[in-house]
Order: structure tokens, then sequence, then C-alpha cells
């Protein structure tokens, strides 16, 4: 359940690519599930009022440290990136709901798409019995972060980036299409950027499998009261808004309009 | 030491209340502390039909403070009824049922399906800046101030706030007109109407373009509008914009307020208004004041 922990001690802040950081800390997380967030207010910047949602990466459930990445795109994140070990962040964690498998999955697929990579490393992670083949596209090899990681606890890697700097040349959704001609997911599970899910929703809609994915969006509260923070749904043709910070962050991708 | 305080003949157990469209119905926060400690919860707004709101983003944050437009999301009065009441009806503090429509006849169809709901206190919304029709449009003239809380009142039993817009011209002239149409009391501010532009992308941060200021930013327009209410109307007052701290709302209370109201705070701190209680308590041991009522309209000028 998501509560305030007002001093988390941060133990590392490191840059793993441009603009790119990971972030650890201390914080005792017990039951976050991968997909959730933690949600941090931007410490000595009183005037940024609001807190940033930012993803799991991964739980060192032995030290009690949670890790995430962090990219250096507004003035609350250029700030979040600069504090350094021993600084202190005041977080909401854990929150949202996040990537539920049923034990009937046997292998799946997740896709991710630049910082939309960062969930899917603690999903791997926390479904041990679950085969994994990964997708992952960057802009460039200069943004690419943790492949090792994903080398290695994934049965199959694929990485695409848009130049071609890195692996294969192009998006990482077509990868995904061509691969599901031959290849066979229980699931597909995906984060990233609006176009790609946008992409990806047509790969999903030509092979019928099913899929969820994680949405963006500016929040608030990150915890249900506001409604800032929703995304279009549509279900028996009726239209509403939901609330991605607690009715998500992650929907069926059948269920949101992208 | 008293932290009670009375608004309309009803007791509320300290001055601070949620405020309208940073609480829900309550539930969310339940599970963050225990409601019974909150001097009273202002829901958010209900309309006649449900109102899917707008599109996103709804947010976006500005120096000590942020712009909101939802829209007035709700599922319909009926269903707030039947799908919130239960659970509200089981608490012990005070309620404020935020009223909201288009027209001076959804306000009214909205309070006569609250009368026989264990709501204390019927809070008319003829503020809110992020809708076309209604919102604000009442709540920027006198006239139209008049007009349509004459006609609700007619059909409320239950005491009736009405919470002012400060976009208009003329705050005190606005207070008086609701007085004497018959309101109990006065509720505000709501939120100032501003922007914020994207400069990379030229574009509005908000798909409505403009939208609603609150937080720190907003404090001392709220705290100037309330000491000017507090001098026209003889109505108590529950006063709010940006208040963060115990020392945040006792300005409010010299200023002449009875209570106060915490919105933007609860989306910063989920422990929030807690926290200004306790604020207010540490202020009253320090300043040696035994009875809250001590510091309402206590300005020294
Ligand atoms: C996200 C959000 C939603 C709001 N929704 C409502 C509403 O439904 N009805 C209402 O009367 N006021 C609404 N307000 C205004 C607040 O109740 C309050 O008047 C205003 O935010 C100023 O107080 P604050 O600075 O403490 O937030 C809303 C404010 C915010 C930030
Ligand atoms: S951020 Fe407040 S409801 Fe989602």
């Amino acid at each position: 359940m998501a509560k305030r922990i007002p001093n988390c001690r941060i133990t590392s802040n490191e840059l793993v690519a441009d603009d790119t950081y990971l972030m650890q800390f201390e914080c005792v997380t017990k039951n976050a599930t991968p997909g959730q967030f933690v949600h941090l207010r931007v410490t000595g910047r009183d005037d940024l009022i609001l807190r940033r949602p930012i993803s799991i990466n991964s739980i060192d459930t032995k030290n009690n440290i949670i890790k995430l990445i962090i990219q250096a795109k507004g003035e609350g994140t250029k700030a979040l990136c600069v504090l350094k070990a021993g600084d202190v962040m005041d977080i909401i964690s854990p929150t949202g709901r996040g990537y539920m498998l049923s034990k009937k999955v046997k292998k799946a697929a997740v896709i991710g798409g630049g910082i939309g990579v960062a969930p899917l490393k603690y999903l791997i992670e926390y479904y041990k019995n679950v085969e994994f083949d990964s997708y992952l596209g960057f802009r460039s090899d200069c943004y690419a972060y943790q492949l090792d990681e994903f080398k290695a606890l994934s049965n199959k890697l694929y990485v695409c980036t848009d130049d071609g700097t890195y692996g294969e040349k192009g998006f990482v959704t077509n990868r995904l299409d061509m691969n599901l001609e031959k290849e066979q997911y229980d699931v597909v599970l995906a984060c990233g950027p609006k176009p790609m899910l946008g992409s990806l929703k047509k790969v999903i809609d030509k092979h019928k499998v099913p899929c969820f994915v994680s949405l963006e969006e500016r929040m608030g509260c990150g915890i249900g009261l506001c409604k800032v923070c929703v995304c279009k749904t549509q279900e028996d043709g009726e239209e509403n808004y939901e609330r991605v910070c607690l009715d998500g962050p992650v929907f069926d991708i059948n269920k949101v309009v992208l | 030491m008293n932290l009670k305080v009375d608004i309309c003949g009803k007791t509320l157990k300290n001055p601070v209340i949620a405020a309208s469209g940073c609480f829900g119905f309550g539930r969310e926060m339940s599970i963050q502390y225990d409601l019974n400690t909150l001097g009273g919860i202002a829901l958010k707004a209900v309309t006649a039909q449900k109102r899917i709101g707008n599109p996103p983003p709804r947010i976006a944050e500005t120096p000590s403070g942020m712009l909101n437009a939802v829209g007035l999301q709700n599922s319909g009065v009926d269903q707030f009824i039947v799908k919130e009441m239960p659970f509200l009806d089981k608490l012990d503090t005070i309620l404020f049922a935020n009223v909201a429509g288009s027209t001076i006849e959804e306000y009214i169809e909205v309070t006569e399906k609250l009368q026989n709901i264990a709501v204390d206190f019927i809070e008319l919304n003829i503020s809110c800046p992020n809708v076309k029709e209604g919102g604000n449009a009442f709540g920027a003239e006198p006239d139209t101030i008049y007009k349509v809380v004459k006609q609700v009142k007619k059909v409320s039993k239950q005491p009736l706030i009405v919470k002012l817009s400060p976009n208009t011209v003329d705050i005190a002239a606005n207070a008086v007109a609701a007085q004497e149409a018959g309101a109990d009391g006065i509720s505000l501010i709501n939120t100032l109407i501003g922007m914020s532009v994207d400069v990379d992308r030229k574009r509005p941060i908000l798909a409505n373009i403009s939208g609603g200021l609150s937080g720190p930013a907003i404090k001392p327009v709220a705290l100037s509008m309330v000491y000017k209410v507090a001098q026209a109307v003889s109505i108590p007052i529950i006063g709010m914009g940006g208040i963060m701290t115990g020392r945040d709302a006792v300005e409010f209370l010299l200023c002449g307020a009875t209570a106060v109201m915490c919105g933007t705070l609860n989306l910063i701190e989920p422990d929030g208004i807690p926290n200004v209680i306790a604020g207010i308590e540490e202020y009253m041991t320090q300043h040696k004041i035994d009875d809250i009522n001590e510091l309402i309209g206590g300005l020294i000028v």
C-alpha cells in the first residue's frame, strides 16, 4: 500500500547512458509489484511542489534498496539526477497497479522503448518462473542502458535503435511483429512512449495476443484523489477517463484508447 | 485546549477541512489515516448527470503552485448517493457536498436530490474555471450569484455555503450578494484562472489550454480576499488557498475565517492535513491560546 516515507537515504546515483541515471536508495518495501512506481518529492526544490512518478527498476529486498532509472528531462528530473549518495528523499511508495501475471503464463514477451525499458527489468526479475524474450528500443546507442542485465535475464534479447547505432535499425514493434509470425507468447507486456504503444496496438490486433501496457501521464497526488492523471478508456462502447496512478499504470491494451 | 469551531450550529472537531476535488470521496485517503480526525471533508463536485471531464494533460506545475483542468469529472449525483454515501455515512466528521452545474436548474436538481442524504452542508460551487458553461460564469457577478443562491436556498434544508471565485472584479460585493440571497456561509477562494506554455513545442501544457491555479502561489491573494469578505459579511467564512502548514491556517483564521480548507496539500502530502492540525496546536501552545475561537478575526491592524 502506498505510504509516505519522508527520509529515504540515497546510496548512489550514477550516469548509465546519456541523460540517464541509475539511482539507488534505502527503503523497506514489501509487496511492490513490477509496474508500480514511487512518487518522489524533488529534494531541495520546494518551489517544485509536485511529486514525480518514477517506476521501479529493481528491488534488492535483502539490503532494502530500491533502484530507479531517471531521465534528466524536465526541471524536476534534472534536479533529482544531481542528488548524491547521502542525500535524503521524501517518497510515496509503492503506488499504482502493476503487471499481474496469472500462473498459466509460461512464456512472455516484454517490449519497451527508451525510459520505458526500466520497469521491464523488475518485471523479469520478479516472475522467475516465466521465460521472457525482451524487445528493447532506443533512439540511439548512447541512450541504451542495462543491456547486459537484460541479456542475462532474458531467453532472447532483441535491441533496435532508430538510427541503427546499436542492434537492428528501426522500430522494436516491427521486430515483434515479424517474430510473432513464428513465436508463441502467452502475453506481451509493454512500456514506452505513446507512439510506440500505438504501433504496438496494431501489431497486437493483427496477431491477437493478450497484451498489457504501462502508461505515462502527468500526475498530481499519485494515489487516486485528484483525477488529473487520466487516460481514455473504452469498454462496451462507453468512453471514460480512468486514473493512471491508481487504476493503472498497467492496463489491458484493448481497454485504452491510444 | 479547544480546537472546536461552530458553523451554522454544526460543530467541527477542529477548523481544518479537506477541500473539494483534492480528496475524492474520502475512500482513497482512508487508508492513509483516520478520517474522523478531520474537521470536515468537502467532497468532489457532483453534477446532475455523469461527466467524463476534460482530456489530459490536466495538470501543469507552476512556480510554487499548479494548474488543473479536471473539468468536473464525476459519475452524477445518483451514482454518488448509491456508490459513495454508504462509506461516508459511517464517518464521524462534517461532510460538505460540493454541487456544480451548467444551469440554475441543474444546481437545483442536484441539491434537491441531496435533501434526504446525510451531508451536513451544501457547498455551492459557482466558481469552477474549467468548464465552458456555468461554473465561473455564475460566480463572477453579484446579480447572477444572487439569482442562483436564492433559488438553491429555497430547496436546501442543509445550510448553504457558497464557494466564491477569485476571478472577479469585487469579491466583497459577490459575498454580500450571496448573503442577501440567503447563503449561510461563504467559502473562498476557488482557483485562479491561469496558463502554462511549453516553449519547445510551442503548445499549452494543458489540453484545456487554461486551468485553475492553486497551491502556495495563491495564498497572498486568498488571504486578502478572505480579509475583504470578512469585513463585508456577517455569515461564517471558510478560507482556503495554498495552506500547507498550521501557521498558514492561522493566517486565515486571523483574517476572519472560522475554518479553513486544504486542497493542493493533499496532492503533495498524504498526511498533510493531520500535520496542519498538529501545527495549529503547536502555535496555540506557543502563544498560550486555550480556545481557537480567540484567533478568528484576531488580526491586529
Ligand atoms: C485537482 C483539483 C480539483 C479541484 N476540484 C474542485 C471541485 O470539484 N470543486 C471545487 O469547489 N473546487 C475544486 N478545486 C479547488 C479547491 O477546492 C480549492 O478551492 C483551491 O485549490 C485552492 O486551495 P488550495 O490552494 O489549498 O488547493 C480543485 C482544486 C484542484 C487542485
Ligand atoms: S494523480 Fe491524482 S488521481 Fe492520479
